[in-house]
């Protein structure tokens, strides 16, 4: 053999070698398990280990530790992924090695997150364990994407009386029955609610009042956020009063708290054009064609940052890019009350789901189970991210500690002033119906649509998302 | 070498071959023979299996592909079992082509089965870990290499014959210095649990098979042992080279392409295994449209055939009109790529070609200003889109800052460039135009090269002044590049996605569906509404715009050079 043979030869083996020798311990990769003994009864999990209940993992650890369950969360921020890979570890070091763990932090760019899963997941090739948004559980579901956890929680015993109930309405809904049923779609890995984000420097310039103070005094409502987003805007220059991001969030808070909603009570149809759904528009209508907000379907996040806005909502998720970014005095401060009496929160959520074809899906359920622990949430709510999905004093103790903002107990607030939980569409497609609600609330707020015909029209037009 | 005819035979003429076999070839061209009996018999089983499906039937296109591929494979193998026993001229390429491609197919499968791909995602940890003593060895590799070169000219140098040793010595210790960082338990793990696996050793068995049937067939005596002629051997040897780029352009292009069109005739979704032959329906579904006459103007669906959305409203000929779609936001797409089209295109092409008259002069500093306005187009459109998006915005923008300052608009009243319906696609375009002017402006350049000198001397002899020789000369010289530029950039244009994808607001196509274009809506349609075969449906309608609108351009070309209008 000659020595440029050799050479290809030695350099060749060389990668190989470092392809193959990076698997033990990089940072997404660890060896974790399910080994142990068995356990407490899941329900009664409070750590981040996972029981070894499951037949296959244990099958796996008797046959030397040869089951890799991959899973993906969508993450909103570098933070936060890394916040998810160490846990990851965590879950990892608390366990044996028949298992290993190998963590994928997904996009952090909204649908195509799930577009990108549903792709992977008819083809075979997602993650064993996923996160989705709560508003695209019946998609997944509807398409058997993902697996019915009902049988194995049942044989586990497992609780979900702590996590939040609205959460749980939908993870426990049987399509075919019309209603929660046995049926268990995942388990919801945090909430949030939304809050708006205050420019406390901006408002004390203008000279309008301190929403908090008007939030504790019960005089917060949609008047006085008209108020105090007017003075801030008389500011002049490029200073704005209010701002929100163009999707069905903050479309759909004004609509919650005028008193109405997106769809009838069994959302099997479009409720947009009830005198209250209308209101909520109307509302919008006044703040965005006042000059006092950023011009609709604008980004309001980057000026609000940039110190120019007065007030801004958003979730909780917001958070970490506040804490990084603002170099001004900030707090949160509740969503004001509607005319419907409550605030009209969202309960945002989202849940990790097995993946149908997952090979291994005992040692998936186990891997949500250890996910969802009191102790896991409590940590990755110290990030300030998120709200624990169960309802725990320990969780929410972890959150409320996490300043700034000092008035986190702002979202608490809208998590108990009976809030809409995000939810799928069970009866139709709801990508198709946001799309086309999202339109035409758009169209209504940049003036190129009358609010008239929005409301003569627009559930007639949603009606698609219905159809097959 | 002797030549008898068309044949060349390396040595021997032909009736050398058929007088005289090459005894040396004699056992390996039985073996060969029997290598590809066993291949056609291994074909022949896989023809049984694809009908009848193993344990579970096959859905119709895999069975139907899988059929395809073996009766091919044991047509090619029989052939050149045939072929490679009765010495037939045919059968060196027959068996090549075969064994070739076996080999290459079974290397891909070997190297799936090691799972080789998904290490290469752990590559950059494992060099991370032990980058140093791979450093190293290159170092030790380069000496050897560098010290073989000196040697090569003076054999008996004690220098260079120190570094060579120098080099194996630093190779081999930074190597096993290599092999501990690296740690390559999982390497052996992973070829310890793949190898004992049957498929894995038949899969390596039949790409060493293959391989090592390649080569003696490639060889000079198999050559000679089957009179290859020399075309043959250059058309071989030409194929050999190209085989790389071939595999690719047939694997992932022409592939994949002929695949969407199969995949466009079926009620194809991506999350649905029961995939329904609906022949045209996809076709049928973007293309249909209904007129209707209403009693009053902007009246609804109720007008329209069931399954038809309201496209536009009309008034005309004293009566109001409604046009449906089944599916609106294709035809809205249309509109809208039409309208880019014809004002990005302009955009895009026109001060190119005025701005390359300007940096073909001599001034100073040209060469300069060259780069600077090529930079728009290598730079990364992702990033591009971002900045222009942050200088868009209607608060905290740099368009709307600049257009205070110069009193066009007032502090906190800016307009929203990309979420009014009326500019968002404008807004497009400049982004589109901005990016490919300075492409535009290069290959104008590189037409000015081909002007002769002369011509400009002589108009300015005649006293033409500069609008006139640009006019007369500049622009009627750089009509077969103004052809090209055209036809490029309004493909281009056509394909819009990625400044769509990223600028428009609040989501893509927004608002409004104002900068829906063809290409988003089929990739909506595709992996947000899972609707793989009314996708690809799209893109055929699509290609065939793309291609109708391309044929137009070159039929008008080649007819304005045929009267003569082309110099």
């Amino acid at each position: 053999m000659n020595k440029r043979k050799l050479a290809v030869l030695a350099a060749v083996g060389s990668l190989a070698i470092a392809a193959c020798g990076g698997d033990d311990d990089t940072a997404e990769s660890t060896n974790v398990a399910t080994s142990g003994s068995t356990a407490e009864p899941s329900a009664e999990a409070t750590s981040g280990e996972m029981s070894s209940t499951s037949a296959d993992s244990g099958a796996a650890a008797d046959a030397g530790g040869d089951v890799t369950v991959r899973w993906r969360t969508r993450p909103d921020n570098d933070a936060e992924a890394q916040v998810y890979a160490t846990i990851s570890d965590e879950i990892d070091a608390a366990n044996g090695d028949a298992v290993t763990l190998a963590y994928e932090p997904g996009t952090t760019d909204g649908a195509n997150y799930q577009d990108q899963l549903v792709t992977e997941a008819a083809n075979g090739t997602a993650p064993d364990v996923f996160w989705v948004p709560g508003s695209d559980i019946a998609r997944f579901q509807d398409a058997g994407l993902i697996l019915d956890l009902g049988p194995m929680a049942e044989a586990d015993g497992f609780d979900t009386s702590s996590f939040y109930q609205e959460t749980m309405y939908h993870l426990t809904f049987d399509p075919e029955a019309g209603e929660p049923g046995a049926k268990l779609w995942g388990l919801p890995r945090d909430v949030s609610t939304f809050a708006l984000y205050l420019n406390n420097d901006l408002i004390a310039e203008a000279g309008a009042d301190d929403p908090r103070a008007l939030a504790e005094a019960g005089e917060w409502d949609w008047a006085a956020l008209v108020d105090v987003a007017t003075k801030v805007a008389d500011l002049g220059g490029e200073n704005k009063g209010f701002a929100m991001d163009a999707w069905w969030g903050p479309q759909g808070y004004f609509l919650n708290a005028a008193g109405g909603s997106f769809f009838n009570a069994d959302r099997t149809e479009c409720a947009l054009d009830t005198p209250e759904a209308i209101a909520g528009v109307e509302e919008m209508q006044t703040i965005f064609s006042g000059d006092i907000a950023v011009p609709y379907g604008e980004s309001g996040e980057a000026p609000w940052k940039a110190g120019t806005v007065g007030m801004f909502m958003n979730g909780r998720w917001a958070t970490p890019g506040a804490r990084s970014d603002a170099d001004f005095n900030w707090d949160v401060v509740q969503l004001p009350t509607g005319p419907g009496g409550t605030q009209g929160n969202w309960l945002f959520w989202g849940a990790y789901v097995v993946n149908a074809k997952s090979e291994h899906p005992e040692a998936a359920w186990e891997l949500v189970q250890a996910l969802t622990t009191n102790e896991i949430q409590a940590e990755i709510s110290e990030l300030g991210a998120n709200i624990p999905s169960r309802q725990s004093d320990a969780a929410i103790e972890a959150f409320l500690g996490f300043n700034p903002p000092a008035n986190n107990q702002a979202f608490i607030d809208g998590l108990q002033d009976s809030p809409t939980a995000e939810g799928p569409l069970w009866v139709g497609s709801w990508p198709e119906y946001s799309t086309v609600m999202g339109d035409g609330i758009s169209a209504v707020l940049n003036g190129e649509r009358t609010l008239d015909d929005y409301a003569a029209n627009i559930c007639s037009e949603t009606a698609v998302a219905f159809e097959g | 070498m002797t030549i008898v005819g068309d044949a060349v035979d390396f040595g021997e003429s032909i009736r050398a071959r058929t007088a005289e076999p090459d005894h040396d070839l004699g056992v390996s061209i039985r073996v060969l023979a029997v290598w590809h009996v066993v291949g056609a018999l291994a074909c022949a089983a896989g023809v049984m299996l694809a009908r009848r499906g193993g344990e579970a039937e096959l859905p119709w296109m895999p069975k139907y592909a899988l059929l395809g591929f073996f009766s091919a494979a044991l047509v090619a193998n029989v052939a050149s079992a045939y072929g490679v026993s009765a010495r037939t001229r045919w059968a060196r390429p027959t068996s090549l082509a075969v064994n070739y491609l076996v080999a290459v197919v079974g290397a891909t499968t070997t190297l799936h089965l090691f799972d080789a791909y998904r290490s290469i995602g752990s590559l950059g940890d494992g060099l991370y870990k032990a980058f140093l003593p791979f450093l190293v060895v290159c170092v030790g590799m380069i000496w050897v290499l560098v010290a073989g070169q000196l040697l090569a000219n003076r054999p008996t140098a004690s220098g260079p014959l120190l570094l060579r040793k120098a080099g194996w010595s630093l190779t081999a210790v930074a190597f096993v210095w290599f092999v501990v960082a690296a740690n390559p338990s999982g390497l052996i793990d992973t070829v310890g649990r793949s190898i004992t696996r049957p498929l894995t050793l038949g899969a390596l068995a039949l790409t060493v098979g293959a391989s090592l049937a390649t080569r003696l067939m490639w060889s000079r005596a198999a050559a000679r042992h089957f009179g290859t002629s020399r075309s043959t051997q250059e058309a071989l040897t030409g194929l050999a080279f190209l085989s790389p780029n071939l595999f690719g352009f047939l694997v992932f292009f022409a592939f994949p392409l002929l695949f969407s069109l199969v995949v466009s005739f079926f009620d194809w979704e991506t999350t649905n295994t029961s995939r329904e032959f609906i022949g045209f329906g996809n076709y049928v579904r973007a293309l249909s449209l209904d007129v209707s006459g209403a009693s009053r103007a902007n009246a609804g669906t109720e007008v329209l055939k069931p399954g038809y959305q309201v496209l536009m409203n009309l008034d005309w000929l004293g009566q109001h009109w409604v046009l449906g779609a089944r599916d609106v936001e294709f035809w809205l797409s249309m509109r809208n790529i039409m309208v880019f089209l014809v004002l990005a295109v302009p955009l895009a092409v026109l001060p190119g070609l005025v701005l390359s008259s300007v940096l073909a002069s001599k001034l100073p500093g040209m060469k300069v200003f060259r780069a600077i306005y090529f930079v728009p187009s290598v730079a990364g459109v992702i990033g591009v889109s971002i900045i222009w998006g942050q200088m868009f915005d209607a608060t905290i923008g740099w368009i709307n800052y600049l257009l205070d300052l110069v009193g066009l608009s007032s502090p906190g009243q800016g307009h929203g460039w990309l979420t009014q319906r009326s500019t968002a696609l404008v807004s497009m375009v400049v982004v589109f135009a901005w990016m490919n002017f300075g492409f535009n402006t290069i290959l104008y350049l590189a037409g000015h090269q081909a002007i002769p000198k002369e011509l400009y001397e002589a108009a300015e002899i005649d006293g033409a002044n500069v609008w006139q020789i640009f006019r007369r000369i500049t622009v009627p010289q750089l009509r077969n590049t103004t052809f090209y530029v055209l036809i490029t950039t309004s493909i281009m244009a056509l394909q819009l996605f990625d400044i769509v994808w990223i600028l428009s607001r609040p989501a893509p196509g927004g608002p409004n569906n104002a900068t829906l274009t063809p290409v988003l809506t089929l990739y909506q349609e595709a992996f947000a509404n899972n609707s793989q075969g009314y996708a690809s449906a799209l893109a055929w309608v699509l290609f065939i715009v793309i291609f109708g609108f391309t044929s137009v351009q070159f039929r008008q070309q080649r007819d304005q050079a045929t009267s003569g209008g082309l110099s």
